[in-house]
């Protein structure tokens, strides 16, 4: 069944050495285009496409509604894996995560505040996206440079040890549901 | 100015990501902010393996992995007043820094904990159960020692070592408040004469490292050696000869040393001869795999026995400064 966009296209790159074409519907009814190649660095979508058995030729009229992921964060989706779609595979991790150093375009990319870096890491999460969620927690484990214990605290929002025992309190004297 | 982002509430896979994104100094600054923080440090089980702690004007904590780690972090820890005179009791630290060396340095208001309770959350967030080294870098220490050993008497301390400028009364003093360390590790001209040090000579240390060229001009003589009641034992002293080494043999034979498992004896310049090290002794020759990090090749043993039983193989293996008589004890009959 193809669903009808109740909004224009978003045409975020044209893709003129791969006529495979897909087009994905984002929860507010957002509507992109994506390559084959850029949208195989999603594990999910790939998936996705693999098992709806959607072809070059009946790709664009079946688009692919993904109800998690908000327009802002797709068109952010869509643009990093139009980017980096013929990316040579990084190496495992180990040090390379704690070493690598995040490409300017991506730097700019990713400067966006922590509510937007917050929801944009869950939808890279639900996608399956191993790249980006790289990338967004690199910019994340950054904010952790020449930072107290203190500081830390409250750019993360860590809980205190007593607010943590609280809420674990009320969360164990609110009743149960009843049946 | 931004919200916060709320690191805890990420997908698991996402926290550990950002984790592993941080220096190892600011991994410990994260621990240390709730226990929740300190549990998922830990359960990322991160390739930290050896604690040192270092006592000299202040107290130090030294964290590296077996091989060495690029991520090998210095803490340091600061007295409110610096240039108090000893003897001190172990101080609530002021102030921190964290190192990793020659990349990024952290400085903070210490979080409240004391130097024990920063070994403990150390050791807590990279499994490390052990103190692999609680080395003295003073003439004198400048802590009460009744202090020092409240505070790290109760850790498994495996090696005591001393650095070039302690005494050997603050040596002795230590050895007597850390009983519990099993090896001894003097780089230190104030063992250069056995004779002043017996009684630590005679006792049954796992390991008992002996002499160095930059620090030391180790006086050691055969009577030494047979005094010697380690385990693993390692000498290197000008006064070593292949002589010396030959007569030692003979008195192991003889039943001297009875728990020895390993000797290294470290020649330098002196001329080693291998038959003046097996003169006399009645040996077998065999191939053997050479000590670990003295190359590849299978070396030359010759296996001697003890009177009763007990083969012990003798190998000369060439080292960069010179050469090194090994005597491994494999098996009793």
């Amino acid at each position: 069944m193809s669903v009808e966009p109740e909004v224009p296209i978003v045409q975020v790159e044209e893709v003129r050495e791969n006529p495979v074409l897909y087009k994905i519907i984002s929860s507010d009814n957002h509507v992109f285009t994506i390559s084959e190649h850029a949208v195989k660095l999603s594990k999910t979508l790939w998936d996705l496409i693999t098992n709806l058995g959607l072809t070059a030729e009946n790709a664009l009229d079946n688009p692919i509604p993904v109800e998690n992921v908000n327009g802002k964060n797709m068109e952010t989706i869509v643009q990093f894996c139009e980017r980096h779609k013929y990316d040579e595979e990084e190496p495992e991790y180990t040090n390379y995560i704690r070493e690598f150093v995040l490409p300017e375009w991506d730097r700019q990319l990713l400067s966006i505040d922590n509510e937007e870096l917050f929801q944009l890491i869950l939808a890279t999460n639900y996608l399956d996206i191993q790249k980006l969620m790289d990338y967004c927690c690199r910019v994340i484990g950054d904010m952790a440079k020449d930072k107290t214990p203190e500081e830390l605290r409250i750019i993360y929002g860590i809980p205190t040890d007593a607010e943590d025992d609280a809420l674990e309190r009320s969360a164990s004297d609110s009743p149960g549901p009843s049946g | 100015m931004s919200t916060a982002l709320p690191l805890l509430d990420l997908p698991n896979k996402a926290l550990e990501l950002v984790i592993q994104c941080m220096e190892y100094t600011e991994t410990v600054g994260f621990s240390l902010t709730s226990n929740k923080t300190k549990e998922s440090v830990r359960s990322l089980k991160l390739n930290m393996e050896k604690i040192d702690l270092r006592v000299n004007n202040i107290i130090t904590i030294r964290l590296d992995s077996e091989e060495g780690s690029p991520s090998a972090m210095v803490w340091r820890f600061y007295p409110e007043e610096e240039d108090s005179p000893g003897p001190i009791p172990v101080y609530m630290p002021a102030r921190v820094t964290g190192e990793i060396t020659q990349r990024s340095v952290v400085e903070y208001q210490n979080p409240g904990l004391q130097i024990q309770e920063w070994v403990e959350h150390l050791q807590y967030i990279f499994s490390i159960e052990d103190i692999q080294n609680l080395s003295f870098a003073e003439e004198n220490c400048k802590f009460d020692w009744n202090s020092l050993k409240d505070a790290f008497g109760k850790f498994k301390i495996i090696t005591l070592f001393f650095h070039d400028v302690c005494s050997l009364e603050c040596a002795q003093t230590a050895l007597r408040h850390f009983p519990s360390a099993r090896n001894v590790t003097p780089f230190n001209s104030s063992f250069n004469d056995p004779s002043h040090y017996r009684n630590i000579l005679i006792q049954n240390w796992d390991l008992l490292v002996l002499g160095d060229e930059q620090f030391m001009s180790l006086k050691i003589g055969l009577d030494d050696i047979l005094l010697m009641n380690s385990r693993d034992i390692t000498i290197q002293s000008p006064t070593l000869t292949d002589k010396m080494v030959n007569r030692f043999f003979k008195h192991w034979i003889r039943g001297s040393n009875p728990r020895m498992e390993l000797a290294r004896f470290a020649f330098g310049n002196q001329v080693v001869r291998k038959e003046i090290v097996l003169k006399g002794l009645e040996y077998q020759e065999v191939t053997m795999d050479p000590m670990e990090g003295e190359g590849e090749e299978e070396v030359q043993g010759y296996e001697i026995r003890r009177n009763d039983g007990t083969v012990g193989t003798i190998s000369i293996e060439p080292t960069d400064q010179g050469c090194d008589v090994y005597f491994q004890i494999f098996e009793l009959f």
